[in-house]
């Protein structure tokens, strides 16, 4: 059996989380996160690795060995701290390494399969695979409501005409097609793609609005970050200070702005400020900005210097939205505010008010949310519309090399993961949209 | 009485490999046909193959079947259709010589040992206990038999419609077969209408060919059989050309839409979207300027042709109107007039995987009566009927290819899980694994089966087997050969004028560039310089779509476990929840070896199939 994961306890309760993995590559792939041997029925602690081999936790991974486990298959467990964002990070991972998602039940199916559970039990698994096929589609459909489901059905349906205008290049090979249909396909993609990137992006944020938006704070030593960050946390620090599936992380603050959860990323590093060279001022920058979803970067009103300058080129290069908060604004405006004219500005004194910023990342954040129509709920949700993504990116290459049954092979899988949250795609929605999009056959 | 093992009721596509195949096994045969002259006709287009359809002929041939050896003597003209593609989408296709095409059938099957031909038309089924025993023809003849194989193609209760005439009739002016509807229909049979229709002919003397553009063979044409000659085939070709319809044609075939059987009601059948009339065309895409119009050769003699592209059954007036509105058609006299045909077909979900009734033993269909459209689809499951009708006398498991095996597989399979609601055509899509089959890897995948079955020669079975060897030598060089990116290797990729490796790979990483060539493999790999140039290219395509073919790998292993699953003898079905008491009581009737065999069963449904899944392994568990 392939190796599906899930989080098998509920949501932001309890101080630990467990992911559990079930499938032949359980063991294999659990040992690519801890990087050493797990031996049956022992509980290893074990640093935990993302897929870049980045640290994500120190947890205890337990390997059961089939049958001697729940489904009876490979099982392997990974206890990590508790809290949504971790677990998270780990079933991420384990998706990157080709782990499926599991589907509702599917653990206890696969236990029931192998003759782990009762038959008293069997039996309502048996009255919901009848049901499922019966209602499947029906069913299926049910998880999505709304805006979501429209989207998803709209993106399905455009890939399965995209097959379809490469399977009527195929197999009507010597038809007069147009000729315009090589671009036409080009443009097709890029929308779709465009459309799924927007969405993973809002589903993305969405996650934002449980455990906080990220906001970093960067600037050159003593230009006034560890008394902005204070300003916030004096004023606005947030009410729940245990956020439902939210971990708390002692580098990092939650402050509440207006209706937003807002974490502000290495408050260490801008605590210790005070004593850092400029080298790692600029790297622990750039780090906190790839962490996070906002980015205030915090100048001195009254001069504009070289490192400055660094921080300047830093926020420029990247696609998250910035404020630049311009300090020390008691002390007079010295400097040329036309350097930030790509930026919303505000000026600011730390240590008396800071309400024009607050207000200015109000404003932001609402933007955030209006923007949410349609959002992937679950891990699956955002499983299936990444690889599918991803899909279509490897589409593209060989719509340049003219491998057309490259091309539609990969397009086809596309269309299988966004069918995976809607209903099976079956062949004849293509050979309707072909014969329906272009007259061949003679 | 005179006794056979098979009958094979129709001499066309499908009944020739039925019969062929059956009387090569070893059984002994009969031939049911209406006219001996027409076996093996051709009744539309003079062309064998194309995409998908050139797939199914080459897995013909590679079960030791006919079409592909009458197409290779008969052929006057060879493409391989997107040869600038992938190999896995090219097709190969030939026009062929609608007369020599039939002839040399015609005396194939007069000539095949334990294969008896009689001209007579089979008006009644003899069933017994649910069982074939045999048929009764319109002379009153009684022929006794333990299988029965149906071709029927577009005969049974034909009826042509050429514009307002109406003419009964399975082609042109031959007879309909009535009587044998009646019969299945009395056998508990539903028969449902299907519509097919072809174009009309033109008197090559009428036409003016410098007015069209010139479409000739391959420069280098290669047959479709493996079992001729590469290196002498040489056939004489002939051109096809290539005309359009224009604003006239459209304006004359719009304004006779009112007479168009096809919109006034007279047809009833559903016909192909696949080869629409060319008034279906204009009605579905009224903007669309110009439709082409293949104009092929019937013969090597050309004193006919056929014009591709222009199906219609509209009046003989009309007809005449519009062809003459066309490019080089100016004055083409039409020697046949275009019709359409209706005809029974029977939803073949009412088959089993081997293409034998569920409901009466011994009873095979294939062809059109299935609801396709196409000789090679039809050739495709005549071969397995008669294949399996063999099989079923001896007592042996039937022969069925799973959907990773052959377009055979697919064809099938599509076939009696889904049924059909118009003529089912192949196409290269319809396959999951389309990358894995291949026209150039059919002898590859099939031939030991042609040859297990006798259907196959050695000599021929031999060559294959050295074929496989050599390209399994091949493969395993690329893949245990690790080059690392050093100077000597990068500099041989440069001048060839490929991207150089920055990390340590297999070969077959390298080889797998879709700009390697046979020439550039052999400079990186000259190892390899000992394997035939067909060797070579199998190496090539197969290194081209490795990561593809072993991504899909775990999806055919699970579907080969659920084809593995053994049902026990003793397993009890009452009580398992979800599973009626009819499903229930048909499955102890039968009781079915395995979870496939399970659901060839009518009603069991694929929920039902999960269960008793489910069930069976819980049981092993407790044991």
């Amino acid at each position: 059996m392939n190796t599906i994961a899930a989080i098998a306890t509920p949501k932001g309760v309890g101080a630990i989380s467990i992911v559990r993995i079930s499938g032949d590559d359980a063991l294999e792939i659990a040992k690519k996160l801890t990087k050493k041997d797990l031996k049956p029925r022992y509980a290893t602690l074990s640093k935990l690795y993302d897929y870049n081999n980045e640290l994500i936790d120190i947890g205890l991974v337990i390997y059961f060995k089939a049958p001697h486990s729940f489904t009876g298959e490979d099982v392997v467990e990974f206890q990590c701290h508790g809290g949504y964002a971790i677990s998270k990070l780990i079933l991420d991972t384990l998706f990157k390494y080709g782990v499926k998602p599991a589907e509702p039940g599917e653990f206890t199916k696969r236990a029931f399969l192998n003759g782990k559970i009762d038959a008293s039990k069997a039996e309502a698994i048996a009255k919901l695979i009848e049901t499922r096929s019966k209602e499947g589609a029906k069913l299926l459909s049910k998880q999505l409501e709304g805006e979501l489901q429209k989207f998803v059905e709209n993106v399905r349906d455009k890939l399965i005409e995209i097959m379809a205008y490469a399977e009527v290049f195929i197999d009507y090979a010597e038809e007069d097609l147009p000729e315009t249909m090589d671009k036409d396909i080009k443009d097709r993609l890029n929308s779709i793609k465009e459309l799924l990137e927007k969405t993973l992006e809002a589903s993305k944020r969405r996650e934002g609005m449980l455990s906080g938006y990220k906001v970093a704070i960067v600037g050159k030593p003593n230009v006034g970050k560890s008394s902005l960050l204070n300003a916030l946390l004096n004023t606005n620090r947030a009410i729940v200070s245990d956020i439902a599936g939210t971990t708390r992380d002692t580098i990092e603050e939650d402050i509440q702005i207006g209706q937003h959860l807002i974490r502000i990323v290495d408050t260490a590093g801008i605590r210790e400020a005070k004593d850092e060279i400029e080298k790692i001022g600029v790297k622990r920058s750039k780090e906190a900005i790839e962490k996070s979803d906002i980015i205030l970067a915090v100048f001195d009103a009254t001069s504009f210097t070289k490192e400055d300058e660094e921080i300047l080129n830093l926020i420029k290069n990247q696609d998250k939205d910035v404020i630049v908060v311009i300090n020390k604004i008691d002390k007079g405006l010295k400097i040329d505010l036309n350097k930030f004219k790509d930026f919303p500005i505000v000026t600011i004194s730390a240590k008396d008010d800071i309400s024009p910023l607050t207000r200015k990342i109000e404003e932001i954040l609402d933007t955030y949310n209006t923007e949410d129509n349609y959002i992937l709920i679950s891990a699956r949700q955002v499983n299936a519309v990444e690889n599918a993504l991803q899909e279509i990116k490897n589409a593209e290459e060989f719509l340049n090399t003219g491998e057309l049954e490259l091309f539609s092979y990969n397009i086809q899988n596309a269309i299988r993961e966004i069918s995976s949250i809607t209903k099976p795609f079956e062949y004849d929605e293509m050979l309707d949209k072909m014969f329906g999009s272009f007259c061949v056959g003679k | 009485m005179k006794k056979f093992d098979v009958i094979v009721v129709g001499g066309g596509h499908a009944g020739i490999e039925a019969a062929h195949a059956a009387a090569k096994m070893g059984k002994k045969t009969l031939l049911l046909t209406m006219l001996v002259e027409q076996i093996g006709a051709a009744s539309c287009n003079p062309a064998i193959g194309g995409l998908a359809k050139g797939h199914l002929v080459k897995e013909i041939d590679a079960l030791g079947g006919l079409m592909a050896l009458a197409t290779d003597n008969a052929g006057l003209q060879f493409r391989v259709l997107n040869e600038n593609r992938g190999p896995a989408v090219r097709g190969s296709r030939a026009q062929i010589d609608m007369d020599r095409y039939r002839i040399w059938m015609r005396d194939k099957i007069l000539n095949t040992p334990n294969l008896t031909v009689a001209q007579e038309i089979v008006d009644e089924i003899l069933v017994k206990n649910g069982k074939i025993t045999g048929v009764k023809t319109n002379l009153l003849n009684e022929y006794e038999c333990k299988a029965l194989i149906l071709t029927t193609g577009t005969f049974m209760r034909g009826l042509m419609h050429f514009g307002p005439v109406k003419i009964e009739g399975g082609r042109f002016h031959e007879l309909p077969a009535k009587k044998i509807s009646k019969s299945l229909e009395n056998l508990g049979f539903k028969l449902e209408r299907l519509k097919t229709g072809t174009t009309a002919r033109i008197d090559a003397r009428s036409i003016d060919f410098s007015k069209m553009e010139i479409q000739p063979g391959d420069e280098n044409p290669k047959p479709f059989s493996f079992r001729t000659d590469k290196k002498t085939f040489n056939p004489k070709q002939l051109p096809c050309y290539v005309t359009y319809t224009n604003e006239k044609t459209h304006d004359i075939i719009k304004g006779n839409f009112h007479r168009a059987p096809l919109f006034t009601g007279q047809i009833e059948g559903i016909g192909p979207r696949y080869c629409p009339s060319i008034e279906d065309k204009l009605n579905k895409f009224p903007d669309k300027e110009r439709h082409h119009v293949f104009v092929e050769p019937q013969t090597m003699e050309a004193t006919e042709y056929y014009l591709n592209g222009l199906s219609t059954s509209l009046p003989m007036d009309v007809q005449e109107d519009f062809i003459h509105s066309i490019p080089g058609l100016e004055n083409a006299k039409i020697v046949r007039f275009g019709y359409a045909i209706e005809y029974d077909f029977i939803q073949p979900t009412n088959l089993k995987h081997s293409l034998e009734t569920k409901e009466i033993e011994g009873l095979f269909f294939a062809g059109q009566i299935n609801g396709t459209t196409g000789y090679e689809e039809a050739a495709a499951q005549g071969i397995m009927a008669g294949i399996n009708a063999a099989l079923k006398l001896d007592e042996k498991e039937p022969l069925i290819f799973r959907r990773d095996e052959a377009y055979i597989g697919v064809l099938i399979d599509d076939l009696v899980t889904k049924g059909t609601n118009e003529p089912y055509r192949m196409f290269t899509s319809r396959s999951e694994y389309r990358l894995l089959l291949r026209e150039d890897n059919a002898i590859l995948r099939l031939g030991k089966y042609g040859y297990e079955l006798g259907l196959l020669d050695e000599e021929t079975y031999k060559r294959v087997e050295k074929l496989k060897e050599e390209i399994d030598k091949g493969m395993k060089y690329l893949n245990e050969t690790f080059v690392t990116p050093n100077k000597e290797i990068n500099a041989i990729l440069e001048a060839m004028g490929e991207d150089k490796i920055q990390n340590k790979m297999e070969l077959r990483k390298i080889a797998s560039r879709h700009t390697f060539d046979k020439e550039k493999l052999l400079k990186i790999a000259p190892e390899l310089k000992n394997l035939s140039e067909d060797a070579l290219e199998q190496v090539l395509i197969e290194a081209r779509y490795h990561h593809y073919i072993q991504k899909q790998k775990s999806q055919i292993d699970r579907m080969k476990e659920m084809l593995n699953v053994k049902i026990p003898d003793d397993f009890e079905y009452k009580g398992i929840p979800g599973l009626s008491r009819e499903v229930v009581e048909k499955l102890e009737k039968i009781r079915p070896k395995t979870l496939f065999q399970a659901s060839e069963i009518s009603g069991v449904t694929p929920a039902a199939i999960d269960i008793i899944h489910l069930y069976i392994n819980m049981r092993k568990n407790r044991k």
